[in-house]
């Protein structure tokens, strides 16, 4: 037995055991027994825990010992996208056993959250809390039940679904893919080339439009391409953190201890908070603007106003690198302290100092996220943090930019490789030399690749009706194939009551609905026709692009689920494999699939083969990947973009040189005529100028309450991974409702009573938490919880619990990311 | 004589009680600070460092009659930069693994209580999955797996408050 187990061994002689039972007062008992009741009772005082176990000489122990471990793989968290390094521990047998955190990466220094230090546990059946891994790839038989296919047959009946759909009147586009956040990057590459290369489809989208869309076409629509300009290190060389719309200790744990220690330091950042909850991370605030839902660009274009009218802007810089600075000016004029308070609901005070320490400040940060991205006005809100910042000059250099923080593990990496709905290497898909460029890199005939921006994933026309999206062409019967990856839209797209009846198998329009997934059940399963079985983190390798554009390399640690199963043409394969598979059964049916050769679009076999082919494909471009190589990720634990071969480490910071991509053979984005495009081709950066808007829904009479919705450090998305994790679920088993003590009272709300929820879209009934992290008038949900898996009915006694059916279906005009932040409901205690 | 036995026993009474007092401090979920610890080294946390949150959503285990009993527990755990840091009671027991004993899961939603606690104690393993630096950095004064030796269980902190 090593130094570090633990030795169970009863405190108690069964003599003292019987005694104490049959006389529990211990002054009954001897000395000696008294005296180990005294030691008893001082270590569970101090461990927290009973006393039982040492009563009977058991002893429950934390899963958590690393003495089974003989290897640790080298690895990167696959959760969040803060990009932490980790390694996973293995056993004798091959399987993941334990995860420990990489003491030498720079992004976490070994710490991890919760989340991390359970991953290991969503690998294996035997550790899942409930559901299986899926390694037979299924379709569902003439009674509606699934019957298990080969990969073989799968992959025929996947690509005739889809050739017959590029043949119909419906054509290409006819073929609707959505998938994620949480591939790996060769991943996205590929199946970008098979998308927009071989198919040829522009319905291609992701998960990571409800994730940071807003991000993206902010910083393209300024800066000429996305791409977060700030690094971590900023955050210890910043003199003001202005957090707009996030909550890091729960979000972004690791980023959170970087901000409290870097708050600890000599130089003491100020921290300004932005948000209408008192969650953590406002409470530790120096100060908190707790401001209205929906009135994010109401309160930005006041600082700005109070920026510019105390002359805190840097005038060269705005001459030399900006356009449009007047009209900009002149449109926050009018957003003066006592307007924006009336607005937001903060106190103008408060506006005009958090305006003073920005502008005051040498260095300033803002980092923003979904509270700016879901909520009303999100493109403009990043324009004018993005504005802010320019119009200072704090832009560039250490510790000032205006950085987003993306949600999931590789949600960059999609951004950057194309898998979804951008052009790989940020190339534009509006500029016909880019797009001959790709093609003649793909060796396929030029007009392949389409033309114009694809089509997001969700919109409402009864709402927005010069919008279209994948649901809208659900609804309206214009999509042949749904093919769905590594993301779970039937407990994260809104107002999910319309989307599940456009997919009811009962709707003769609706089209052949393929899940690619790592577990059974997951929800979208439900409306599936066919489900393909998908290996994940832990078991592939492949590079993690996190949110400071650092390229991190996640080694392959197991085989993935069922690989025993192989030889019979079943088990689960990376989605690189089922990309590959699917691009050489497509090119051997028809050989409109394939390359100008007649081959298949996907030569490469390994990840790293993968790689290799995707680094020459951004050589020149704005994230430059040239210089990278697998040895180099893992030896320099991450290395960011742009790197080239002349200087692998160049990517510390974007624009420390004031020259921006918004030059037209540059931008990332848009035709010629956008605004942002520099006429005069000196790539300077655009300013807007932008009015605050009233959300589309506000409370009144008869939905008197502002519904907001967020997360929780224990749950990840829609719990795919988080749910099977017992330490994880146990702690927040279920949804549940946060009602101001104030409204509380009024409605004669218990915590723990049951709370019944409407809006004009659907109901649930979730538990209260009563509790002053809202404000009066306001009530806050999860949005982690489906109730369409077996066990989740069950555990809810069929109660109806996902937030997303009280969501609305609005989306953001610029960057089409739904609005999930706020809307009108009401609530009454349930009986 | 009588009297003075009887000042000498209120005497010890009284310091009995201050003893008390000060090693069982109420417990201060809700508040942002914590007083002196119980090993007498100074411990107040900077009022910047918050930790209400992290008391308020450790609901799980701090709520229903369970752990918030132990004031000491609690009165720690509010003291702790891990806590502001929202690394709450799960990152390091996991929950209960009362199937373990054979006993009935504890209902975990923090709004009634659940079945008794089981007793859980943390290996050094689970410190050490997080501070491999530390525990590497030749720096560090000790080498033996013994953490909570020198680090206070759930308030972590050594001689200078936030060392975790």
């Amino acid at each position: 037995m090593s130094s570090k187990q633990f030795k169970t061994k009863a405190l108690f002689t069964p003599g003292e055991v019987k005694s104490l039972s049959t006389n529990p007062n211990l002054c009954n008992q001897g000395r000696r027994t008294f005296l180990k009741w005294g030691a008893a009772l001082s270590s569970q005082a101090i461990v927290g825990g009973g006393v039982l176990n040492l009563l009977t000489g058991e002893q429950a122990l934390a899963d958590d010992h690393f003495d089974n471990v003989i290897n640790w793989n080298y690895s990167v968290c696959g959760f969040c996208s803060f990009g932490c390094g980790l390694e996973i521990g293995i056993d004798h047998d091959g399987r993941a056993v334990a995860v420990r955190g990489n003491g030498k990466h720079p992004t976490n220094a070994g710490r991890m959250c919760v989340k991390g230090l359970y991953e290991h546990k969503i690998l294996n059946n035997q550790d899942l809390r409930v559901g299986e891994r899926g390694v037979y790839p299924m379709i569902r038989d003439q009674n509606g039940e699934w019957e298990k296919i080969t990969w073989d047959q799968a992959t025929t009946i996947l690509s005739q679904k889809i050739i017959d759909a590029v043949d119909s009147p419906l054509g290409a586009d006819s073929v609707a893919t959505y998938n994620t956040g949480q591939w790996t990057l060769e991943e996205y590459y590929a199946f970008g080339k098979l998308g927009k290369g071989a198919i040829g489809t522009a319905t291609m989208d992701s998960n990571t439009r409800l994730c940071m869309a807003a991000a993206v076409v902010g910083y393209l629509t300024t800066f000429g391409s996305d791409g977060p300009p700030g690094c971590y290190d900023d955050i210890e060389n910043t003199d003001c953190l202005f957090l707009f719309g996030m909550n890091p200790a729960e979000m972004h744990p690791q980023l959170w201890r970087r901000i409290a220690l870097a708050r600890r330091s000599r130089r003491a950042p100020k921290l300004i908070v932005v948000d209408p909850r008192r969650t953590q991370t406002a409470r530790s605030a120096d100060l908190h603007l707790q401001l209205n839902p929906g009135t994010n660009l109401a309160l930005i274009n006041g600082i700005v106003q109070q920026i510019i009218a105390n002359q805190w802007t840097d005038a060269d810089y705005i001459e030399r690198h900006t356009r449009n600075y007047a009209e900009m000016a002149a449109t926050v004029a009018q957003y003066t302290p006592d307007t924006v308070a009336a607005i937001t609901g903060v106190p103008a005070d408060k506006i005009i100092t958090a305006a003073q320490w920005i502008g005051t400040s040498q260095e300033t940060l803002s980092l923003f996220l979904q509270g700016v991205y879901q909520s009303m006005g999100a493109t403009n809100t990043v324009r004018m943090l993005c504005a802010m910042h320019l119009i200072m000059g704090k832009i560039g250099r250490p510790g000032s930019a205006p950085f987003s923080i993306t949600g999931q593990a590789t949600a960059m990496s999609n951004r950057e490789a194309g898998g979804s709905s951008a052009l790989a290497g940020y190339r534009n898909c509006y500029n016909p030399t880019h797009v001959s460029e790709l093609e003649n890199f793909w060796n396929i005939e030029n007009g392949k690749i389409p033309p114009r921006k694809p089509t997001p994933i969700t919109s409402n026309s009864d709402l927005q009706p010069e919008i279209n999206s994948h649901v809208e062409m659900l609804r309206n019967g214009e999509l042949n194939v749904f093919w769905i990856q590594c993301t779970n839209p039937a407990v994260t797209l809104p107002d999910l009551n319309k989307l599940y009846a456009y997919l009811d198998f009962d709707n003769p329009n609706r089209p052949y609905v393929v899940v690619q997934d790592i577990y059974d059940p997951v929800e979208s399963i439900h409306f599936a026709d066919m489900f393909l079985p998908a290996a994940m983190w832990g078991e592939k390798t492949g590079v993690y692009t996190c949110s400071e554009r650092k390229v991190n390399i996640g080694r392959q640690a197991v085989n993935p689920a069922g690989f025993e199963l192989r030889d019979n043409g079943y088990g689960a394969y990376s989605d690189l494999d089922i990309t590959r598979m699917m691009a050489d059964k497509l090119a051997a049916m028809d050989s409109r699939f394939a390359d100008r050769n007649g081959n298949s679009l996907i030569t490469f076999e390994t990840p790293e083969q993968a790689f290799e082919e995707w680094k020459a494909c951004t050589a020149g471009t704005i994230c430059d990947m040239s210089g990278m190589s697998y040895a180099a990720l893992e030896a320099n634990n991450g290395i960011q973009w742009p790197s080239t071969v002349e200087d692998v480490y160049g990517g510390r910071r974007l624009y420390g040189d004031g020259r921006f991509n918004t030059n037209w053979e540059d931008t990332q984005g848009g035709t010629p005529d956008k605004p942002w495009i520099d006429p005069d081709g000196l790539s300077r950066a655009y300013l807007w100028a932008v009015d605050y808007e009233q959300a589309p829904e506000m409370p009144d009479s008869e939905y008197p309450f502002w519904l907001i919705t967020g997360r929780v450090i224990e749950h990840f998305h829609s719990r795919t991974k988080t749910k099977r994790i017992a330490q994880l679920h146990q702690m927040v088993p279920e949804n549940y409702v946060e009602i101001s003590t104030s409204d509380a009272s009024a409605m004669g709300i218990l915590s723990g009573d049951m709370v019944h929820m409407a809006t004009r879209r659907g109901e649930i009934m979730v538990k209260a938490k009563v509790t002053d992290t809202v404000k009066p008038g306001q009530v806050f949900t999860t949005m982690h919880f489906g109730d369409l898996d077996p066990d989740d009915i069950a555990q809810n006694e069929g109660r109806l619990v996902n937030a997303n059916r009280l969501t609305m279906n609005w989306v953001d005009p610029d960057c089409k990311q739904p609005i999930y932040k706020h809307c009108a409901v009401k609530l009454a205690r349930a009986n | 004589m009588k009297l003075t036995r009887i000042l000498s026993k209120a005497s010890a009474i009284s310091l009995f009680v201050l003893a008390a007092l000060a090693t069982h401090a109420p417990a201060i979920a809700g508040k942002n600070h914590g007083g002196s610890g119980s090993d007498g080294s100074a411990t107040a946390l900077d009022p910047r460092f918050d930790t209400s949150f992290a008391i308020e959503y450790d609901h799980s285990c701090l709520s229903g009659g369970c752990h918030e009993t132990d004031s000491q527990l609690v009165e720690e755990h509010a003291e702790s930069f891990m806590t502001h840091t929202m690394v709450k009671c799960n990152a390091c027991h996991g929950t209960h693994t009362a199937d373990t004993l054979g006993e009935e899961k504890p209902n975990l939603t923090g709004y009634y209580p659940g079945i008794g606690p089981t007793g859980y104690l943390v290996g050094d393993d689970r410190c050490i999955a997080c501070h491999t630096a530390t525990f590497d950095d030749p720096k560090h004064p000790n080498k033996t797996w013994d953490c909570v030796g020198c680090h206070t269980p759930h308030r972590f902190a050594t001689e200078q408050l936030g060392r975790n």
